[in-house]
Order: C-alpha cells, then sequence, then structure tokens
C-alpha cells in the first residue's frame, strides 16, 4: 500500500489549514475538521458561561435531563468544560417523569443510562406524584390541542420543586438558539408584551424566588448539538415526543427553518434582535389574564372581580400585592397572582375529570391530594 | 377570528348593509356587512382620523395667509396600498374643496413620489401613467408628482467610499478614487452583493433615505407611507429576522424624523387596513385596474426567496390557516416596543442608525475562530501547501490597514449582514461621522497647550 495521497488545498479546514474538513458548520457553513469543531462548539459554550458568570465555585447545579439530544449534550459539556476549566461545580441530573407512555419510559432509560455514563447523581420527580395527573391522563381530558401549555407550565414548576427536593436552587437547561429564536417570534406573533422584553435572557429569577434557570446553549445552534451528538457518539433518545406542539407554534417553527434555510446566521440575527427589544414604559395596570378566567365587568377598577379557574369568585388584591414575590394560595408556589398558573391549570382539570377516574377511587380528591404532596416538600 | 377569512363577498342583494341600514351589503370585514360606499368610507375613515390636524384643515379665507403651506408627500409603489392610500386622500382634498366655509381651498398641497425601481425590479405597468390617470380621477384638486431614479443616492459623488468586512466581523473604509467614484451607478453598486436577502435590505436602507431627502428637497413637513396592517407586520418580523429588531419602535411608529435642518413627521394612515381590506377597497372601487405587479428582485445569482418574501408569504398561510388577526396582534407587539436600553455609542456610517451593542464585539463574543494546533507531519505538509497557494490569508490575517489609509468605521448589525454578502467590497455614500470632524477640527486643550 502506497502513502495516503495528500488532501487537496481546497478540502482543509477552514480554521487549522492542516486536517481535512468533514462538515460544513451550520452556524456560518465554514468548512471544519472535527478536532477544530469540538474546539470551537466546545469554546463558545464555556465563553457564554464565563461572560455571563453563570457558574460560581461551590454552586451546585442541576441539570434538566430529558435524555433528548439537547439536555444529554448539555451534561456532557457541562461535564467536560468543569473539568477542562475547574468551575468547581457540583452537578447534579434532573428529570421530570410527565407519564407519558412509550415516549418518557424510553428517554428516562437513557438518562438513567447517562447517570452511569457521566457519574451524576440523578433524581426523578413525576407529574404524578407532584400534581396527581400524568400528561397522558391530562391529554385524554383536556384534549390534545393544549398538551403544550398545559406541560410548560407543569414542567416549570416541577423543576423547581424537584430542585428544592435536592436543596438545589440553580437549574440549567438545554435551551438552544433555536429556541431562542422561535421564543422571540412566537412573543412577537401571540402579542405576549410582559415577555416581549425578556425574550433573549440567559438567566431568569423571579424576584424574591430561591430558583435560577440558566440558558447555557443560548448561542448554540440546533444543528450543532446533533453533529456534536453524532461524533461523539452520546447516548441519547432521539423520538420527539409524542404530544407534537401545537398548530400555531409548529407555523412559526416552519418559517425559522425557512428563514434559515436562506440565511444560516439568521438564528443569530434575531436573538441580537430580541435582545434589544424593550417594552416601551407605560404607567399601566397589569391585568392577568387566563383562558379559562373571565373578568367581570363592574364598573369600579379597584374592586375587580375574577372567576379563577376553579369557579370561586375572588377579589382581586390590590396592585402592590401582585407582584413578584407573592405566595400561591393553594400550594406555596411563587407567583404574580393569587392562585399560580399550574394550580389555574389543574382546578380546571379537576372540574371536567371523568367521574369513571372518581369512581373508581384511583385518585381520591386530586385536589386534596396535590396540597398535600407539595406541603411534603420544603423550600 | 380563528377559522374565519378576513373579508367575504356578497353575491346577492339580500343583506342589507348594516351602517346605512338602506343599501344591499357587497362586503363582510370585521363581522359588519357594507354597501360599497359605507366600506370606503370605514377605510378613508381610518385616513381622515389620523390626519385630523388643524395642519391638514382647510382654512378660512380670513386665515389663509398665516404661515407656511403645508406639503405633504406621498410615497407611490403602484403598489395596491399605495394606490388606494392616493385615493383616500385625493378624495379628503375633493371634500374640503367643495365644503362651503372653506370653498376653493384644499387643506394641504400633496406631492406624490415614485422611486423608480425597474433597473432592480419588474413591473407590468408604467407608474408614471398609473400616477396621471389616478389624477385624472380627480379634476377638482391640484396634485404634483415627480419619479426619483435610485441612481440618485449615488448622486454625491464625494461621498463614495468602498466599504468590506473583515473575518472579525469590523468594517474597513477605504477611499475610492475620483475616475471610479464618477463611473458609480446604482446597478454597479450592487452588482458586488450577491444575497437577494441583503439587496432587498440595502434597498429600504436608500428608499428611506431618498424619500426623507426628497421630503426635504421639496419643503414637506409630512410623508406619509401606505403602509397596512399586514405589511406593518411583515416589516416587524422581517426587521427582527435581520437584526434590525432594534429599529422596530421608531420605524413602524408615526414618528419625526430628523433631517437636516429640520423634521420630518412620518405617518402611516392605512396601518390599521388590513391588506385583505385594501384589497378589497381597491376591488369595489374599480381602482384594481390601476395596480401595478412588482415581480421579485432581479437577481442574477440565485432563486431564492428573501427574508421578506417568506414573511409575506408566512402572514399569506396564516390567513389560509384561519389566523388571520396574527398581523393585527403583531403590529400591535411592535407597537409596545421602546428605545432600546443603553446609550447610542454611535451611529451607522451606512444607514445613520444609531448603535448600543457593537455587532463587532458581539458577534466576536459568542464566535470563536481560532483552530486547533496541528501535530502530524501529515498536518504540517498540508499546512505548508495551503501557504503556498494562499500566501495572504496565512500571513495571520492581519492586514496592516492603519498602512494602508484603510480606517474602521462603526456599522449597525442589519448592515453588517448585508456587508457579508458584498464581495470583495461595496461602494456606498458613507455618513459623515461628527466625532471624526470633531476630532479632526477641534483643539483640545493639550493641543492648544503644545502650540
Ligand atoms: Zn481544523
Ligand atoms: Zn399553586
Ligand atoms: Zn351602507
Ligand atoms: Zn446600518
Amino acid at each position: 500500500m502506497s502513502t495516503p495521497k495528500p488532501v487537496k488545498v481546497s478540502a482543509l479546514c477552514e480554521l487549522c489549514h492542516g486536517r481535512k474538513a468533514v462538515m460544513k458548520r451550520p452556524k456560518n457553513l465554514q468548512k471544519l475538521c472535527k478536532e477544530c469543531f469540538y474546539h470551537v462548539f466546545e469554546t463558545e459554550i464555556h465563553n457564554t458561561i464565563v461572560a455571563n458568570s453563570l457558574f460560581a465555585p461551590g454552586d451546585r447545579v442541576a441539570i434538566g435531563a430529558s435524555g433528548g439530544k439537547d439536555s444529554t449534550v448539555l451534561a456532557s459539556i457541562l461535564k467536560t468544560l468543569n473539568e477542562r476549566y475547574n468551575y468547581g461545580v457540583e452537578l447534579v441530573l434532573l428529570s421530570i417523569d410527565e407519564g407519558i407512555k412509550g415516549y418518557r419510559d424510553d428517554s428516562l432509560a437513557t438518562v438513567k443510562r447517562n447517570q452511569v455514563q457521566y457519574d451524576m447523581p440523578l433524581e426523578i420527580v413525576s407529574y404524578k406524584d407532584l400534581y396527581s395527573w400524568t400528561m397522558d391522563e391530562i391529554v385524554s381530558c383536556a384534549g390534545i390541542r393544549s398538551s403544550c401549555t398545559y406541560c410548560g407550565v407543569l414542567r416549570r414548576q416541577a423543576l423547581d420543586r424537584g430542585a428544592a427536593k435536592l436543596g438545589i436552587n440553580h437549574v440549567v437547561t438545554g435551551h438552544n438558539a433555536d429556541d431562542m429564536a422561535e421564543t422571540v417570534l412566537m412573543n412577537l406573533l401571540r402579542g405576549d408584551v410582559a415577555r416581549l422584553g425578556k425574550s433573549c435572557e440567559i438567566s431568569t429569577q423571579s424576584e424574591g424566588s430561591p430558583f435560577k434557570r440558566t440558558k447555557p446553549f443560548k448561542y448554540t445552534y440546533q444543528k450543532e448539538i446533533v453533529l456534536y451528538a453524532h461524533y461523539k457518539k452520546l447516548d441519547y433518545f432521539s423520538t420527539e415526543c409524542t404530544y407534537a406542539p401545537e398548530a400555531f407554534r409548529g407555523t412559526a417553527r416552519e418559517l425559522l427553518k425557512a428563514l434559515e434555510a436562506i440565511r444560516p446566521s439568521c438564528i443569530m440575527d434575531i436573538i441580537y434582535s430580541g435582545e434589544q427589544f424593550c417594552v416601551a414604559p407605560k404607567p399601566k395596570r397589569a391585568t392577568p389574564k387566563y383562558k379559562n378566567a373571565k373578568k367581570i365587568q363592574n364598573g369600579d377598577n379597584d374592586n375587580e372581580q375574577e372567576i379563577n379557574g376553579d369557579g370561586s369568585v375572588s377579589l382581586k388584591k390590590k396592585l402592590e400585592s401582585a407582584t413578584d414575590g407573592h405566595r400561591c394560595e393553594k400550594c406555596g408556589y411563587l407567583t404574580m397572582n393569587r392562585i399560580c398558573k399550574a394550580c389555574v391549570l389543574l382546578a380546571g382539570l379537576e372540574a371536567s375529570r371523568p367521574k369513571v377516574t372518581i369512581d373508581n377511587n384511583v385518585a381520591v380528591d386530586g385536589a386534596a391530594k396535590l396540597s398535600k404532596t407539595l406541603e411534603q416538600l420544603s423550600f | 377570528m380563528e377559522g374565519k377569512a378576513v373579508i367575504t363577498y356578497y353575491e346577492g342583494f339580500d343583506v342589507v348593509c348594516s351602517r346605512c341600514k338602506t343599501e344591499p351589503a357587497t362586503v363582510c370585514a370585521r363581522l359588519d356587512s357594507y354597501c360599497t360606499p359605507c366600506f370606503v368610507r370605514f377605510i378613508r375613515g381610518k385616513q381622515r382620523k389620523l390626519m385630523k390636524g388643524e395642519q391638514f384643515k382647510a382654512k378660512h379665507a380670513s386665515k389663509q395667509s398665516l404661515g407656511e403651506p403645508q406639503k405633504v408627500l406621498l410615497a407611490f409603489s403602484g403598489g395596491v396600498s399605495s394606490v388606494v392610500l392616493f385615493d383616500v386622500l385625493a378624495s379628503n382634498l375633493e371634500e374640503q374643496m367643495a365644503n362651503k366655509g372653506t370653498r376653493g381651498q384644499q387643506g394641504f398641497e400633496l406631492i406624490v413620489v415614485n422611486l423608480d425601481e425597474t433597473i432592480v425590479k419588474s413591473i407590468d405597468k408604467k407608474v408614471r401613467s398609473i400616477i396621471k390617470d389616478l389624477i385624472s380621477l380627480y379634476p377638482t384638486v391640484s396634485i404634483q408628482y415627480l419619479i426619483l431614479p435610485l441612481h440618485a443616492f449615488v448622486a454625491d459623488k464625494s461621498s463614495l467610499a468602498k466599504l468590506s468586512l473583515t473575518s472579525e466581523f469590523g468594517v474597513k473604509l477605504q477611499d475610492i478614487d475620483t475616475a471610479a467614484a464618477a463611473a458609480t451607478t446604482f446597478e454597479s453598486l450592487l452588482l458586488t452583493v450577491s444575497s437577494k436577502s441583503a439587496v432587498e435590505d440595502l434597498l429600504a436602507v436608500v428608499q428611506s433615505q431618498l424619500l426623507l431627502q426628497t421630503a426635504y428637497q421639496e419643503k414637506c413637513q409630512t410623508l406619509v407611507m401606505g403602509h397596512n396592517t399586514t405589511r406593518l407586520a411583515n416589516e416587524i418580523i422581517s426587521l427582527t429576522v435581520k437584526g434590525r429588531g432594534g429599529i422596530i419602535h421608531k420605524d413602524i411608529a408615526d414618528h419625526k424624523e430628523h433631517f437636516k435642518d429640520t423634521q420630518i413627521e412620518i405617518l402611516y394612515p392605512l396601518r390599521g387596513v388590513l391588506q385583505a381590506e385594501i384589497d378589497a377597497y381597491a376591488k369595489l372601487t374599480g381602482l384594481d385596474v390601476h395596480v401595478a405587479k412588482y415581480t421579485e428582485i432581479k437577481s442574477r445569482v440565485n432563486k431564492n426567496l428573501t427574508v421578506n418574501d417568506l414573511s409575506t408569504q408566512y402572514f399569506r398561510t396564516l390567513d389560509l390557516l384561519g389566523y388571520g388577526n396574527t398581523a393585527s396582534t403583531v403590529l400591535k407587539s411592535g407597537e409596545k416596543l421602546g428605545e432600546p436600553r443603553g446609550t447610542a455609542i454611535s451611529h451607522c456610517r451606512m444607514c445613520g442608525e444609531d448603535i448600543r451593542l457593537p455587532p463587532r464585539t458581539w458577534l466576536n463574543n459568542i464566535t470563536t475562530n481560532e483552530g486547533v494546533p496541528l501535530e502530524t507531519e501529515e498536518e504540517l505538509r498540508n499546512l505548508e501547501a495551503f501557504n503556498r497557494e494562499y500566501p495572504s490569508i496565512s500571513n495571520g490575517v492581519q492586514d496592516n490597514s492603519a498602512a494602508a489609509g484603510v480606517g474602521v468605521v462603526d456599522v449597525c448589525y442589519g448592515c453588517t449582514l448585508s456587508l457579508q454578502a458584498a464581495k470583495p467590497t461595496l461602494v456606498w455614500p458613507v455618513r459623515h461621522n461628527e466625532k471624526d470632524i470633531i476630532n479632526e477640527y477641534v483643539l483640545t486643550d493639550n493641543e492648544e497647550d503644545e502650540v
């Protein structure tokens, strides 16, 4: 056998000019070798962590782990960077069992393997234990249309409650640049003014809340996460959630895909725009609206009444008391309102829970069990 | 409104107009039935409301000599919204002329300006004849018009310079020799831009500059644009996608723009009207025969759609899917935006917009551009081969900019993106930087001491 033919100059990596390029970088279409790709991918995430002071030595950090590619790569890379740069943080895997047959069972098995592969402790909290509802039960009761709304609200709380159980107040999630860009567009499309100015925050924490959420993948392209997992042969679960995103979000996702095809930088460009969004200050009363909460106009704004999801009518507290740092009267979770969003949604579900279940005594009074379970969790 | 079309037309005469309660309704919009005259009045009402200020009113004979005459410049592309806005404004003047108290007086002078874009877009009609036809529909009022070629953008040859992007997202400015400047045409300027989205983005900068300049030269205090709700929503999404989200708050608002020594008010009288309603207005009034159809930006390079194309398509799809009210929601979102946080540290030398978050710093913070050191002999041999073939790139990339009389200048994120598509350089009328002028001509205390 003769010596291998030298690599054509035009086929060399655009950064090191010495190794053969094996891929095009989705972010800027640079042709790179595997080594340089690992290097830029990892270094960019490290730079993001440092520039935003996401971690301090001694921090205990929970990784929201779903078994999917984003959170699997997150666990892998945080372990790598923690060791390489001596962050001095303790990493823990935190998984939510939403109770989705077929989807979650398999993905949890992946997380359990990751626990061994990355040598990290694992905590699993389930919707069933927390809320006495599985996602499958919620969908069969409320319909598939609003599944993402329920899941989004419940998962957020579940992660906080799981972290509380572990005595941890910092959860990192695998939200990537594509998710950020999609959020920016969705907030515009939905007219979500409250979130418009916060679309791109890398770190979120309600005032007075002990829980911090951060997104080290804020500037990381989804496609690069896929490529990294592929080349590193990471063990992840690649099936999408059985409950596909609601139709409207789906249209925004399609638009983003089409835009990325004509201009790969558009994901960064949208994030740059989002970072400049700032809602014009306007002295205005905050009137939170929920789908199942209807306002009654009685002419006197200070005594405005509101029907809650559970049908009860409450006098709305004056604005001063309804700011961040208020606790849900039902479960104690931090909320802007009297009752937190999860409790409102759950109360709505309880009202329409099929009689069969109650008769079967499977879940005796879900609401009672919910408050009981939540009391047991310390904050 | 989910599942409902924005506009439906009535075929027979069985529904009565819900406004006048006498005439048969021809169209259903916003859940109300209208006869054609009532629908036309409804749409015209939007403009009458926005331009109800004293300055647009016809003055009583006793007050006529007071002050400068109010002049309004209408940006006219020949597209359906601009045709409808022409009709709305001309009818306003016609009513003023017929009014008893101020008989024979127009509240404002109307000047129609068309930026002739035929060198970059194909159009199926002559805009000049469209304007003439439309003016002839209103014989009692006096309306001026002018057609401006895009070449006007490069008329000031002394301001032309060559701009190019460095590998570190910096923008280099190089002088251009007088002969090359003299030979620069608008077409030659766009020839170096290889992406349709970038051409589209630069064109928008050119349009707004030329419109303001025309308003200034014609002494118009007000510039009115035909943008409807859907078009403004499209603008909000497109600006966001093009990294220009920081200017949405003023770009889509009725606002005053500084220009040289004056301020020009920019108004969007049709902001409250959906595209489908504009189409209905043109169809019901028969104005649709005057509407020009543009085809895409001419391009030698590719058949790709542009950012605006995709956004337009998206809103059309949403209409079909029954999310027809999304455009209004997006416009409301955009109207809630204010000035971005932080102070402007400089202005873009290409478009003049404020720069708060320098694109160069931002992009370099999130992009790593260094490779992994080479190890094997084979890799090192490859590098040698590379160096032989591309000596300029391999020489550490650091070009001696300062030595070559090349300056690094501030350019906003959106313009940086468009510049990325210009190879090797883009010739552009560069704006003067106040700071440069101050640095060059103002003597500081130290310098005075030295002297
Ligand atoms: Zn390389
Ligand atoms: Zn609660
Ligand atoms: Zn009528
Ligand atoms: Zn600019």
